[in-house]
């Protein structure tokens, strides 16, 4: 028997077994990523229904904060990571105060949030531009030493650091939302915006705080995106890939953004391998155009036509 | 070509793309964050066909209309029925992915080379009279049966449904149409710099354009022209001011969203004002009477 299982795990099978493991390490890794966007934009689209494009702006700028109170005080990962994702908080909160305040009150159409949100994505953009010009930072190294070596196979030590932080971090919106009086409200707000102001909540303040989780999840994203890349104002158009995550996973739908994230990163990590990184958005747009046809109602979500 | 006329024949470009990004947002309420991929659809279209054919500028530019009208098409058909989230997904991944493909098929588009070379044979009348007509075909696409459709449509789905429009066939068709609009831009646009690259045609630019859009007005083809016209050459007279210009440009989006929701001209077209005139005249000739 021993000898049995000695042959068939032969080198040519351990190493292919290796390479695969490695492959959705990655993809893992990256769809974490991935999945934290998705969850901060899915936060907003639950509660406000209209999808929020500066929220890639948030987690430039956040990203380039934490280069610059890195550089500054020296901090490490940990503490460097808090209180960039405080800053985050704070600021969603006041691009909420900005954008999307008075289009509430009004109770306006979808489109202006829309149009709102998009401006300010590109205005923070902007901003990081005329402060810190278009060129390229990178954050120190973190992690000594950066690979780790096993039987000749290398993984990188920053991706599974981030991938347990991943976990924490949705762990612990997971304990806000479906354990807490906040996570309550938030997701009747997202059932009901007019019942839940008959049953004595606040929605202003219900709205603001779950912008700032979504500004602190944001804010996360765009250091793991700075560590996994490099820092330049462009990285607002991560959003993107987060929305893609969404809505493969259903939108609105918290679990569904976890899942579409990751699904979407071990999905980009294996096309990557067939085809090469150039032709990664041409296979990731064919994929998501076949899955809408066949499953628009995305992986958890219902599929609902909602008034406008 | 001297300064101005160059100015004023990019400008005539961007305002047609910004037109049939009225067609999409104002009229039907299709949010495309990709609709820049339509112009590089026909701005590749016209600079492949110029350099390696020797057809007409006009078959090239309907042979242009066509590619982008066709890739609409085969974009917009899996999204019409779903959500406005999906389209504005689904786009902008058009958008990446054919940046993504002209950058890799180096051999025929000339990769992040981009074309080169392509005969200048733009001038600022031809653009004018190309953006009357586009205007009349805009004016008249409002006008028509569709253009009422894609109004009820965008204010509300579900009872344009109930009234007995399918809802997925006009949004298709607002789609396809804008979208032959916005790559006939491209192919002029290719006509007027010469050369194409795939970087220009970012979702930063669709984004721009909506903007623009809902500065002018949701519903009002003047006020799009007009905000296009100002929008279009501000960056020539602001080019002192770099980059503040952007800035500038998402203060004055934010602060019109926020404080005129409607837009500077709302619901109001030219046209009203001459018929008010009109009409105020009769009643004075009628009290003269």
């Amino acid at each position: 028997m021993a000898r049995l299982l000695e042959t068939w795990i032969s080198q040519e099978r351990m190493e292919r077994f290796m390479y695969y493991f490695q492959m959705l390490l990655n993809g893992l890794s990256l769809g974490a990523i991935y999945a934290i966007i998705a969850l901060g934009f899915t936060l907003i689209y639950s509660i406000l229904k209209f999808s929020n494009f500066s929220h890639g702006g948030i987690m430039v700028v956040c990203a380039y904060f934490a280069y610059v109170i890195q550089r500054r005080y020296n901090l490490n990962f940990g503490m460097m990571m808090l209180i960039t994702a405080a800053f985050g908080a704070v600021l969603a909160c006041i691009v909420q105060y900005i954008g999307f305040e008075n289009l509430r009150a009004k109770r306006s159409n979808i489109m202006l949030f829309f149009v709102s949100s998009s401006t300010l994505g590109i205005l923070l953009q902007n901003i990081i531009v005329i402060t810190f010009s278009s060129t390229y930072y990178a954050y120190p190294a973190f992690f000594t030493p950066p690979f780790i070596d096993v039987n000749g196979f290398t993984f990188s030590v920053s991706d599974m650091i981030m991938l347990g932080i991943s976990a924490v971090v949705i762990l612990g919106l997971m304990f806000l939302l479906y354990r807490t009086r906040l996570g309550i409200a938030i997701r009747a707000l997202s059932m009901d915006g007019d019942t839940v102001k008959l049953m004595g909540i606040n929605v202003s303040v219900v709205v603001a705080l779950t912008f700032m989780v979504s500004g602190a999840l944001a804010a996360v994203a765009g250091i793991f995106c700075g560590v996994n890349y490099i820092l330049y104002p462009q990285l607002n158009q991560l959003v993107f890939k987060g929305m893609i995550a969404s809505i493969l996973g259903g939108l609105g739908n918290i679990s569904g953004a976890l899942y579409g994230g990751i699904m979407l990163g071990v999905l980009e990590v294996c096309f990557n391998n067939a085809f090469g990184a150039g032709l990664v958005p041409v296979f990731s747009f064919v994929f998501s155009m076949i899955f809408l046809l066949v499953r628009p109602q995305g992986i958890a979500g219902k599929y609902v036509l909602d008034k406008v | 070509m001297s300064y101005y006329s160059a100015v004023m024949t990019s400008a005539i470009v961007n305002i047609i793309a910004i037109l049939s990004m009225y067609t999409l947002m104002g009229l039907t309420g299709i949010f495309s964050m990709g609709q820049a991929a339509f112009m590089c659809v026909g701005a590749y279209a016209t600079g492949m066909l110029a350099i390696h054919s020797h057809l007409p500028m006009a078959v090239i530019v309907v042979l242009s209309i066509l590619a982008g009208m066709v890739c609409a098409l085969l974009v917009g058909f899996p999204v019409v029925k779903l959500r406005r989230d999906y389209i504005a997904m689904i786009t902008m991944g058009f958008g990446e992915a054919i940046v993504a493909l002209l950058n890799n098929m180096s051999n025929i588009t000339g990769g992040a080379n981009g074309i080169n070379n392509i005969p200048r044979k733009m001038t600022l009348w031809l653009g004018v009279i190309i953006l009357a007509l586009i205007l009349v075909i805009t004016m008249n696409f409002k006008r028509s049966k569709y253009g009422r459709y894609c109004i009820a449509v965008k204010n509300d789905e579900l009872s344009a449904a109930a009234m007995g429009i399918n809802v997925a066939r006009v949004k298709l068709t607002a789609f396809v149409f804008a979208s032959g609009i916005t790559a006939l831009a491209g192919s002029l646009l290719a006509y007027t710099t010469t050369y194409v690259e795939p970087t220009a045609f970012g979702f930063t630019k669709s984004i721009d354009w909506i903007s623009f859009v809902f500065v002018g007005g949701v519903n009002s083809l003047t006020g799009t022209l007009l905000s296009g016209m100002i929008f279009c050459t501000l960056p020539e007279i602001l080019r002192f001011a770099d980059m503040y210009r952007i800035i500038a440009q998402c203060a004055i989006v934010l602060l019109v969203v926020n404080f005129l929701p409607n837009g500077l001209f709302g619901e109001h077209e030219f046209t009203d004002a001459i018929a008010a005139i009109r009409k105020a005249a009769k009643n004075r000739k009628r009290g003269n009477l």
